[in-house]
């Protein structure tokens, strides 16, 4: 709380000399709008990334993107310019290319290639501008290149241009600025693709026309150099080898099979005096993405871009790697007015709830639909197929018609991935992420997963399928060592169709927290279409002795966590025996020999799926209210902070929470009592809703400073779910979140709600008295 | 049973993962820390007020709690343990507290304390316990515990203001 005003006060101190109205370009999240950005006096465009950085901070594109990634621009149109002539033109600076550089790494044999040129800084005082008109864009290249004594050959047929003007200002700025080409092409070449290094290069593309309107007469000369007239070894080579990363960075057939929608509107963008490279983005209607380099002021940008009156109809786009790379999964890249409204699927998570999901053998479709009455349903006939075939699943939502692969283990990942590099490589094609989609509970947020981990889901999907006896006796159990040792880990299992009776609120936490606890997180993220048969299959033929630890797991799980227990977590907060075989939620220095199938997961404990829940920290320590609320903000988990029992008390009222993390000792009221009115208040509560259609009860985490039994009994009796030791291992709390957040977001789902008669809050009350669980002795 | 005293002034383990979020948060940490400075002093010093003038045990236990807290969560474990010990004897839950002998033993071998770390500790960590078993025993022994914490700030502060490049 402290740190956050910081920046402020940062901002302050600079007079501020307007505003930019900026927005994230490409970005399909309906919530993404223009937004503004104070502009102070000195502030570059780097400084504006930083405060865009910092404005989006607790954003998912946040979490993809750094000042490196990111970039400012807009888009422009050019005017007209025919193809034809260009590829003409194109050919011909390649036969320029090849002879001058006698580097075949340099020839490129693509002729929708896009030139980068450099220019010096324009000056800003030579107003004269460049119509858009073919006849000047193809200057003469041959006095610039007896000018500047170089002997490569010539193509003479585009040589209309202003050769004066050039030669006059090819000053030696332009010749420093070929200094830097180097670092540019390197970097550009990177994968972090920065868009903007070098200062005052600007790299344009090759077509002939780069802007409509208000070329100075410098950028005429980057012109010329564009097109092909400059000649001198050092540009040539930067252009060529410019063109290679540019090629494959950006350029796709994709890009110009796909006609973009007609240019509604043609920005006539008056760039004159900044400094910036562009890119060529769509070929039929000549898209331009100007990106404005880092060093350039961004009061320049107000100025001479929209002459200090910009609206938030005409932003400034934050250009992503991330979404540069999804442009070829979209087919396209649009003006724009365009661009904004394309889906990204790519990328994005997907809301399923309330979609029908559709999984069928090898070849899967998704469909995804307006309705369904399950969540998730899956179609698990499949009975073939191995691991190593890549399902395709198609979506009939209506923005995505591409075929994507449905990839849902490492393995796959691995070898999709190299196949479309594969593929990459022979069409000189980018190689970066892939599409893929992910099949997340409602309203998920988190992190991306990588797919690690969705065997276990199979495994679980088919015992729950299958063996539900053997589940219930696992989740029996399970329950038992819930009961008598509040669990400190998630199931092997996925209770589908348990019923369990309500015996008081208390209980009920206890019942509904374990009922969904099997997902942990590397099962929440994926479903794996080629669920259980297959996994039946493989269990019963080759991993007979694996399916039967699991089916003992639930014993098995009951003494060894009477041993975890046992140990002192206060002392040894991060030793812990763990139990072999058991997908846990401890950290990763404390976990001895993971089985196979956690041992992958593991791997991922940086890619965690952390569902949205609201988290409430109560605590009486600020620096443990920042030590926890830096870790809920680093994994973008909203959350309030209490001082006090009497505060949480007010603040849970205030509904939404779905986690609490309860301090015992506090002041004014303490955990314990805190803990015991908010339960009580849920009995009232569910008494006075007739249906039982009250929110699901909150889940309470007592964070007990001492390990004394006795306080943590008292923690469980008063209707805490479970309970943490402080000081709180970070790494196994991000476990721990993990699961209670799948829990909420499982008891959330909408048709769970809608009478499956299978679980939550609708059935506890519906069915209150019809099952007898061992559990709750 | 009075568990030992950690020999790591700081657990790095624990530190660590804080210093870890300083990704997302340059300078998270070492604000921290320097919060936590702030928050020890003060804490001794109502500590002092408590001994001196209120006598209050049930105020010292819950100041002994709240610096245990935070230190804890940084992973500063001497004085976790310290600030326990304050937090038990003023629950009266033990009553005895190590000698400074055995104390000054379990730091780490390299640990340098200046000339005023020892006199304040010598000043406050000494006279004769009262032979008595009422508030008066505990107050003494916290005071012993006070000055075992304070000792361990020093040396911990020391240390952080070595990582940290920076006097803190």
């Amino acid at each position: 709380m402290k740190r956050q005003s910081s920046t402020n006060i940062n901002e302050s101190d600079h007079n501020p000399c307007g505003l930019l109205w900026v927005k994230i370009e490409n970005s399909n999240d309906i919530n993404n709008q223009a937004f503004k950005i104070e502009v102070s006096e000195n502030d570059t465009v780097d400084d504006l990334k930083d405060k865009i950085l910092e404005r989006l901070n607790n954003t998912r594109w946040k979490s993809m993107n750094d000042n490196a990634s990111i970039s400012l621009g807009v888009y422009t149109i050019s005017a007209s310019t025919s193809i034809p002539q260009q590829s003409n033109y194109l050919q011909q600076n390649h036969s320029i290319d090849v002879d001058s550089l006698n580097s075949p790494v340099d020839i490129i044999p693509n002729l929708f290639q896009k030139q980068s040129v450099i220019a010096s800084a324009a000056s800003g005082t030579t107003s004269a501008t460049m119509p858009p008109d073919s006849s000047i864009l193809t200057p003469q290249p041959s006095i610039v290149l007896s000018k500047l004594s170089t002997s490569i050959p010539i193509n003479t047929n585009n040589t209309n241009g202003h050769p004066n003007n050039m030669i006059s200002s090819m000053s030696p700025k332009t010749f420093n600025n070929i200094a830097h080409e180097e670092h540019v092409n390197y970097i550009e070449t990177s994968p972090q693709r920065a868009c903007s290094t070098s200062p005052k290069l600007i790299s344009v593309p090759k077509a002939s026309i780069v802007r409509p309107s208000s070329v100075t007469l410098s950028q005429a000369t980057t012109n010329n150099n564009n097109n092909n007239s400059t000649s001198l070894p050092h540009l040539s080579n930067y252009i060529s080898t410019n063109n290679r990363a540019y090629t494959q960075a950006r350029l796709s057939p994709n890009d110009f099979t796909h006609q973009l929608s007609q240019v509604q509107q043609k920005h006539a963008r008056n760039i004159e005096g900044l400094r910036y490279s562009t890119e060529l983005v769509n070929r039929t209607n000549l898209t331009y993405r100007v990106i404005f380099q880092p060093d350039e002021l961004a009061k320049n940008i107000r100025h001479h871009l929209f002459n200090n009156k910009q609206t938030a109809s005409d932003p400034i786009f934050i250009f992503s790697n991330s979404t540069l790379s999804l442009e070829r999964g979209i087919n396209s890249i649009s003006n724009s007015n365009t661009k904004t409204e394309k889906p990204l699927l790519s990328l994005k998570p997907i809301d399923v709830t309330n979609n029908y999901m559709h999984i069928g053998r090898t070849i899967t479709p998704i469909e995804i639909g307006e309705s369904s009455e399950n969540p998730y349903h899956v179609d698990v006939n499949a009975n073939n197929g191995d691991d190593d075939n890549e399902n395709e699943v198609q979506t009939s939502s209506p923005n995505e018609f591409k075929t994507y692969k449905l990839i849902t283990n490492e393995k796959q990942l691995k070898e999709a991935s190299d196949l479309l590099s594969n593929e990459d490589q022979v069409e000189g094609m980018e190689t970066s992420p892939k599409q893929a989609i992910l099949l997340l509970p409602k309203g998920y947020v988190g992190d991306h997963h990588n797919g690690v981990g969705s065997h276990s889901l199979n495994e679980e999907l088919g015992r729950s399928y299958e063996n539900q006896k053997d589940i219930q006796e696992a989740i029996t159990s399970q329950l038992n060592t819930t009961k008598s040792h509040s669990s400190t880990s998630s199931t092997e299992n996925l209770p589908k169709s348990l019923e369990v009776s309500l015996q008081g609120s208390d209980t009920t936490a206890f019942i509904q927290q374990h009922h969904h606890v099997p997902l942990n997180e590397q099962e929440v993220g994926l479903i794996d279409p080629m669920i259980e048969n297959e996994w039946h299959k493989k269990t019963a033929h080759t991993h007979n002795d694996q399916s039967q630890d699991q089916k003992q797991q639930g014993t098995e799980k009951t003494d060894s966590q009477s041993s975890t227990e046992g140990d002192s977590p206060v002392t040894k907060p991060h030793v812990r025996i763990l139990p072999k075989d058991r997908p846990i939620p401890h950290p990763i220095r404390a976990h001895p020999k993971s089985a196979t199938s956690s041992s992958s997961a593991q791997k991922s404990t940086s890619e965690r799926v952390f569902p949205k829940i609201n988290v409430l920290i109560v605590e009486d320590n600020v620096i443990n209210q920042a030590i926890l609320g830096s870790f809920l903000r680093k994994h973008k988990i909203s959350y309030k902070v209490a001082n006090n029992g009497k505060e949480a008390v007010d603040i849970w009222k205030e509904g939404g929470l779905h986690l609490i993390f309860m301090d015992l000792q506090l002041p004014v009221l303490s955990g314990i009592e805190a803990a015991k009115q908010i339960r009580n208040c849920e009995k009232e509560q569910k008494k006075g809703t007739s249906n039982g259609s009250g929110s699901p009860p909150v889940i309470i985490v007592a964070l007990t400073a001492s390990n004394s039994i006795e306080d943590k009994r008292n923690a469980l009796i008063s209707g805490c779910n479970d309970y943490l030791t402080k000081p709180v291992n970070l790494h196994w709390l991000s476990k721990k979140i993990t699961e209670w957040g799948c829990m909420q977001a499982l008891i959330d789902f909408d048709s769970w709600k809608q009478g499956q008669s299978r679980m939550t809050d609708s059935f506890l009350n519906k069915v209150p008295k019809k099952v007898k669980m061992g559990v709750i002795s | 049973m009075i568990e030992p005293m950690p020999v790591e002034i700081i657990n790095w383990g624990i530190l660590n993962e804080i210093i870890s979020m300083d990704e997302d948060d340059p300078d998270f940490s070492k604000g921290l820390i320097i919060q936590f400075i702030d928050q020890a002093e003060t804490t001794f010093g109502e500590m002092d007020e408590q001994l001196n003038n209120n006598k209050d045990l049930s105020e010292l236990e819950k100041l002994g709690h709240f610096l245990k807290g935070s230190s804890a969560a940084l992973g500063l474990q001497r004085i976790a343990w310290s600030c326990e010990r304050i937090q038990n004897l003023g629950r009266k839950a033990e009553k005895s507290f190590p000698s400074k002998e055995q104390l000054l033993d379990t730091l780490p071998a390299d640990t340098e304390l200046t000339d005023s770390d020892k006199a304040n500790y010598d000043k406050s960590n000494s006279g004769v316990p009262p032979t008595t078993d009422d508030d008066d025993l505990y107050l003494f022994l916290i005071k012993r515990a006070l000055a075992q914490a304070r000792l361990e700030f020093q040396v911990a502060r020391r240390e952080l203001s070595t990582y940290y490049n920076e006097v803190l």
